[in-house]
């Protein structure tokens, strides 16, 4: 049993250190901030899930209660707060007049871009 | 081993971002840099066993600090010019002599992590030892050396923390502004302070945008639903902290920055004038002496029941018992800390995006 | 265990320091000036955490076991107040500048100091 939960655990840790270096990438990657926060702010909260239920695990199956439940509430908070802080500075920048980045800009947007 | 080559990365990692910081042409992105390289540090000290330390960079470096350098930034220009050479010589070669000399120095220095190196002898012996628990009932060790041991210490360092609130209140508080008449008048009056909460070119500037367009965050239906539900909880987790510094990391410094954060989440969403609703300036301005005064004055009393300067044991209501002077002492001291740290910091936000 | 592993942080801390003092002088705009300070300063609070650190030890916070042996929290007190006292004398160097940029117009320390010559006659 205890090694089955190790396994499980090992396997959600490593899902979770691979997705963020997916998000790790796209934010090098792509083209334009909009984007970027996009991958950062999506799979930011995807992989504190992975990561803290990983944890959760082995909290649990070491008997650290009090541990667990504070993962737990790490969990919730960051789940309420960072896609919030995602969306705080996506909106900042759409009302500063920083638009979305696409392949064909729009012609009034190629003229700006061309000046 | 596995310990050292984590700890090799990560001090790569943070050097990188040093070298980052200092490179960037765009004060913006030097302070986000910096976040992360505090971020980093905070790892770094958990893995060096500072868990405390951790506590307070991640709260102090990567929250507040970078607060602070954005209020800052809007005010000075966020670009440096670019008229100047790419390597200053002089510099470079002063900076090298210095680290060669260090370098040769460091040959003599103890090994890292030697548990035998002079800095564990003496006192520091009895700092980790369990006679220091059974002295203080303190789990953690840190909290009695930090609040007990080295007391005055601890005093002195919350004393310079007020001055440099006080310092910031001398330069930038404007003496029209500053009457606590006129502080109260906000407070009392919420009509009045209703249409300030909103007000287009104040909420602009602290968002880095001078003379802008309304940025009415406070309407944002899930910034401020989240803000609202958020904030409660900041300031009870920073209370749990302050009187909690005994059984687990945290204290007085990490709470009261704690509870700053929460007054500094009110302001970027709602406003400043909202914020100073729920801590006006007359009261952030007057906790953050009584702070330091709380402090002083469990000295005084220590003092006044016959023993020394902060002699905690004299506190104890059961004289059998001098442990329980102690933790009485420490909390009460750790509360004088939060209260000063959490009024400054509160006043160093302040001031910087007000004008 | 010698050579270079033996001084790990030691070499982090040397790194952090000089990049910060070289900022500290080499820039020009005294926010920057700000930013290399506090990297100097980090610099020696890794010095000053590695020195608390034993191989063998935990986080100074007592567990059940009479046997653990724990790292110095010595350094530890030192430096957390310490990091609390930068963020607020940062703040105190910050209001100073804006204060410059008021009287000059400008956070450059040359150009601040060219409009000084200007004013002399």
């Amino acid at each position: 049993m205890n090694a089955v939960l190790d396994v499980v655990a090992g396997l959600l840790l490593a899902l979770g250190c691979f997705t963020a270096l997916t998000s790790a990438l796209g934010l090098y990657r792509l083209p334009d901030f909009f984007a970027r926060i996009h991958a950062a702010g999506k799979t930011d909260t995807l992989v504190q899930l992975l990561v803290v239920g990983a944890l959760l695990i082995e909290a649990a199956r070491l008997g650290h209660l009090s541990a667990a439940l504070k993962l737990v509430l790490i969990s919730i908070f960051l789940l309420v707060t960072s896609p919030t802080a995602t969306h705080a500075i996506a909106s900042a920048a759409y009302q500063e007049g920083l638009r979305p980045w696409s392949p064909d800009p729009a012609p009034s947007e190629a003229e700006e871009s061309g000046a | 081993m596995n310990e050292l080559a984590l700890l090799a990365g990560l001090l790569a990692l943070v050097v990188a971002t040093a070298v980052g910081t200092v490179q960037a042409r765009n004060l913006y992105a030097a302070t986000i840099l910096l976040g992360i390289y505090s971020l980093l540090m905070a790892l770094t000290w958990t893995l060096l066993h500072a868990v405390d330390v951790a506590f307070t960079e991640a709260s102090v470096g990567a929250g507040v600090s970078t607060i602070l350098l954005f209020a800052a930034l809007v005010r000075i220009g966020g670009r440096e010019t670019e008229n100047q050479s790419n390597l200053h010589l002089p510099a470079l070669l002063l900076v090298l002599l210095l680290g060669g000399l260090l370098a040769y120095g460091l040959e003599d220095a103890p090994a890292f992590g030697d548990p035998d190196a002079p800095v564990h002898r003496r006192a520091a012996a009895f700092y980790t030892s369990l006679e220091s628990y059974h002295l203080s009932h303190s789990k953690n060790l840190a909290t009695p050396v930090l609040a007990s041991y080295r007391g005055y210490d601890t005093l002195f360092e919350t004393a310079v923390i007020f001055t440099a609130g006080l310092a910031m209140i001398l330069l930038l508080r404007k003496e029209s502004a500053g009457s606590p008449a006129e502080a109260e008048e906000i407070a009392e009056d919420p009509p009045a302070a209703e249409p300030d909460a909103v007000d287009p070119g104040r909420s602009a500037r602290l968002l880095g945008r001078p003379g802008g367009a309304p940025r009415d965050l406070g309407r944002h239906p899930v910034l401020s639903k989240v803000c609202k539900t958020v904030v409660p909880f900041v300031v009870v987790f920073g209370l749990y902290v302050i009187t909690h510094g005994e059984l687990g990391p945290g204290g007085g410094f990490q709470g009261g920055v704690i509870i700053a954060a929460a007054f500094v989440l009110v302001a970027l969403v709602f406003g400043l004038p909202r914020a100073r609703q729920f801590l006006p300036r007359a009261w952030s301005d007057a906790l953050a002496g009584v702070g330091v005064l709380v402090y002083a004055g469990v000295g005084l009393t220590t003092m006044a029941l016959g023993g020394t300067y902060l002699e905690y044991a004299r506190l104890a209501l059961d004289p059998e018992h001098p442990a329980g002077g102690q933790t009485l002492g420490m909390t009460l001291v750790e509360m004088g800390v939060g209260v000063t740290v959490a009024a400054v910091m509160a006043t160093i936000f302040s001031e910087m995006v007000e004008d | 265990m010698g050579g270079a592993a033996a001084h790990l942080p030691h070499w982090a801390y040397l790194a952090l320091m000089l990049v910060g003092l070289y900022a500290a002088i080499a820039k020009p705009n005294l926010a920057k000036k700000v930013l290399g300070l506090g990297i100097f300063q980090t610099g020696i609070f890794v010095f000053y955490i590695s020195l608390g650190f034993k191989f063998g030890a935990t986080a100074p916070v007592v567990t059940g076991d009479p046997e653990t042996v724990y790292a110095n929290p010595l350094p530890h007190v030192l430096i957390l107040t310490a990091i609390v006292v930068s963020v607020s004398t940062m703040a105190v160097a910050l209001s100073l500048i804006v204060l410059i940029k008021r009287a000059y117009g400008t956070t450059e320390a040359d150009e601040i100091a060219a409009l000084e010559v200007e004013d002399e006659p």
